[in-house]
């Protein structure tokens, strides 16, 4: 069955009796659903808070909250259990960002420190260095609109304004960058994410 | 949400960006945690973000966003430079060639065709402005044709600037003149001159020239025009042509005859070697000009008063200061008027200070005896005041008695003869405006 982007769909679907079993104490079950939302809830987690190590301990976190939930029985429609870690991840991390909002800018506990998967860790610098390669084949005026949109949150309009571009080229540009690094590396991070975790 | 509206529409990179609102976020994140695709989308997106914010500092420096430019630019003011002085030395080049041939055509105008003289009466007037104020000597060299053909008569106020080859020297700016003073304004001329036809009113300031006027380290000519001969000419230069007329060639004729005139009027003025002041004896080794001494003319008594003003005369001579030593070598002639000693070198410093004519009195005087040791020096420098007043007949008289009296000044008296006679012998006449 071809997906409606023309490739092969890789749709997760735990069981619409996951639920259930959970609630029945199955530990396989728990198993299968936390392998079935791990990533998700982690590449969310990245995404809202930019940090890598904070997200890992959201994500266990999310994880245990939704187990917890469905243990004691509280999610009353088992088809929108995607729903329900949905919110559950962003109640969670907007408590995250608004604790983090009162603590110290920087901590030693804030500094990165290395995984302890070392397949994991060579993995993401060798992805790493092949989008940096490929990001500098980018000239300095495309790397400086991903800059401006992706680092600092700039709108296209302020990024236009800032770059003396119009808005329609600026979002051409990001675009056509975008599509050309999703095409070449999605697909190694697709394969990635099918070996069963580690 | 699907897949395709997420690709289609970006919707990865505004989530990443805080770009959607809240309803697409959500939307967004719920398809995320079930689509693995978009999952591996957005991974690739964080990634990008990581290494974004990690070169931010790079990417933010001006210097490389207009690094391409730069070197653009560099390259095109390279580029402009190296034209520029491509350009310049072409343009240099094809100066320097249309200088040189503009003076190669003039030096084969000049040398061309010799022996057909002007047809028309000129002086030969030089521009120089210093002694401006100075008394300018009688001089036009008058060239005066019989018959002036109508067709090729030369106006009077026609100039042309032309380079006389002084003692293997150019640039001296001759000027060929008619009819018109010049004495306030004129311009300066190159190097100070040492003698010859002084054709102004400017002294001479070296006295290191051959009495032929060859091989001379510094010469060059004082030209103030002659009032007496813009005098003369004003009545010549009735009816000729307008000043716009083109030189022919009997301007050059009168150029080439002015320039002969003035290479054999140059003055070499002889060194003086003091004797004493009772020297009254001839001396047997100075019987030339180069070892001129003191010696009173015969039958003359010079007393101590005449010798005194002589010798200062001369130490003004030897020092070069012609006008001083006018000055008292004509008091030096008034205690001793038969003095040949005194008046040999008083005409000699006349014909150095641009008086040719003065000096015609003195030398003559000088050359009265010829028996004296001075007489083939008075008569070969009273020649040379002859040339310089363009009467070559009586110059070639004066020459001849030179030649015949023994002295040192024998051969450059033939030589100069010879010079003269055949200058006499050319096309026209030049002396005194009359058919030869």
């Amino acid at each position: 069955m071809l997906g409606e982007s023309g490739t092969v769909p890789v749709k997760l679907e735990p069981g619409v009796d996951l639920p259930a079993r959970i609630l029945a104490k199955d530990r396989l079950a728990e198993e299968e659903f936390c392998n079935a939302y791990r990533r998700g809830v982690l590449l969310v987690a990245i995404a809202r808070t930019r940090d890598r190590e904070a997200a890992r301990d959201l994500t266990q976190e999310i994880l245990m909250a939704v187990l917890k939930a469905l243990r004691e029985g509280q999610l009353r429609e088992p088809g929108k259990l995607g729903a329900f870690v949905g919110g559950t991840a962003r109640n969670l991390i907007n408590n995250y960002l608004r604790s983090r909002a009162l603590r110290p800018e920087s901590e030693l506990e804030s500094i990165p420190e290395p995984s302890c998967d070392p397949v994991e860790e060579l993995e993401l610098a060798d992805r790493r260095r092949l989008i940096r390669s490929e990001l500098e084949s980018f000239g300095a005026m495309d790397q400086q609109i991903l800059l401006l949109s992706l680092i600092d949150g700039h709108s296209l309009v302020e990024v236009a304004q800032r770059l003396q571009l119009s808005h329609d080229a600026v979002r051409a540009r990001r675009s056509r960058m975008i599509r050309k690094i999703t095409k070449k590396f999605a697909y190694l991070s697709q394969k990635q994410a099918l070996q069963p975790h580690r | 949400m699907v897949c395709r509206d997420i690709e289609k529409n970006d919707i990865a990179i505004q989530y990443l960006s805080g770009e959607l609102d809240s309803k697409l976020q959500d939307d967004f994140e719920g398809h995320l945690l079930e689509c693995q695709r978009c999952q591996s989308i957005l991974e690739t997106l964080l990634h990008v973000r990581d290494d974004l914010q990690l070169r931010a500092h790079e990417i933010r420096s001006p210097s490389r966003i207009f690094q391409g430019y730069l070197r653009w630019a560099w390259g095109i003011a390279v580029g402009l430079f190296a034209l520029a002085i491509g350009l310049g030395g072409t343009l240099y080049v094809m100066h320097r060639r249309s200088t040189l041939i503009e003076a190669k055509k003039h030096v084969l105008t000049q040398s061309s065709g010799p022996a057909n003289l002007a047809n028309t009466s000129s002086s030969v007037q030089h521009e120089s402005g210093e002694h401006g104020s100075n008394k300018a000597p009688d001089l036009s060299a008058q060239v005066t044709l019989p018959e002036v053909p109508p067709n090729r008569s030369i106006s009077n106020s026609s100039t042309s600037k032309l380079n006389l080859p002084i003692n293997e020297r150019n640039n001296i700016n001759f000027k060929l003149k008619n009819s018109q003073v010049l004495a306030g304004n004129a311009p300066r001329v190159g190097a100070a001159p040492t003698s010859g036809v002084n054709l102004g009113s400017r002294q001479p300031s070296a006295n290191s020239i051959a009495a032929d006027g060859s091989d001379a380290p510094d010469n060059s000519v004082a030209a103030v025009p002659s009032p007496q001969a813009s005098q003369s000419e004003g009545s010549k230069t009735e009816g000729h042509n307008p000043p716009s007329q083109r030189a022919t060639s009997s301007q050059v004729n009168d150029v080439q005859i002015a320039k002969e005139l003035f290479r054999l009027g140059l003055v070499q003025p002889p060194p003086y070697t003091f004797a004493g002041l009772a020297a009254s004896t001839p001396s047997k080794r100075n019987t030339g000009p180069a070892r001129l001494s003191v010696e009173p003319a015969s039958g003359v008594a010079h007393p101590n008063a005449g010798r005194t003003n002589f010798q200062t005369g001369m130490d003004a001579y030897v020092e070069k200061r012609y006008r001083d030593a006018v000055e008292l070598l004509e008091d030096a002639l008034r205690d001793e008027p038969a003095a040949a000693d005194v008046n040999l070198y008083l005409g000699i410093s006349l014909l150095m200070v641009g008086k040719p004519e003065d000096s015609m009195a003195p030398l003559q005087a000088a050359g009265t005896n010829e028996k004296s040791s001075y007489a083939q020096s008075a008569h070969f420098f009273l020649a040379k005041a002859y040339i310089q007043t363009a009467d070559l007949a009586k110059a070639e008289a004066e020459l001849q008695k030179a030649a015949s009296l023994p002295g040192r000044l024998n051969n450059q008296a033939h030589s100069l003869l010879a010079q003269v006679q055949a200058l006499r012998n050319s096309t026209y006449s030049i002396e005194s405006g009359k058919p030869h």
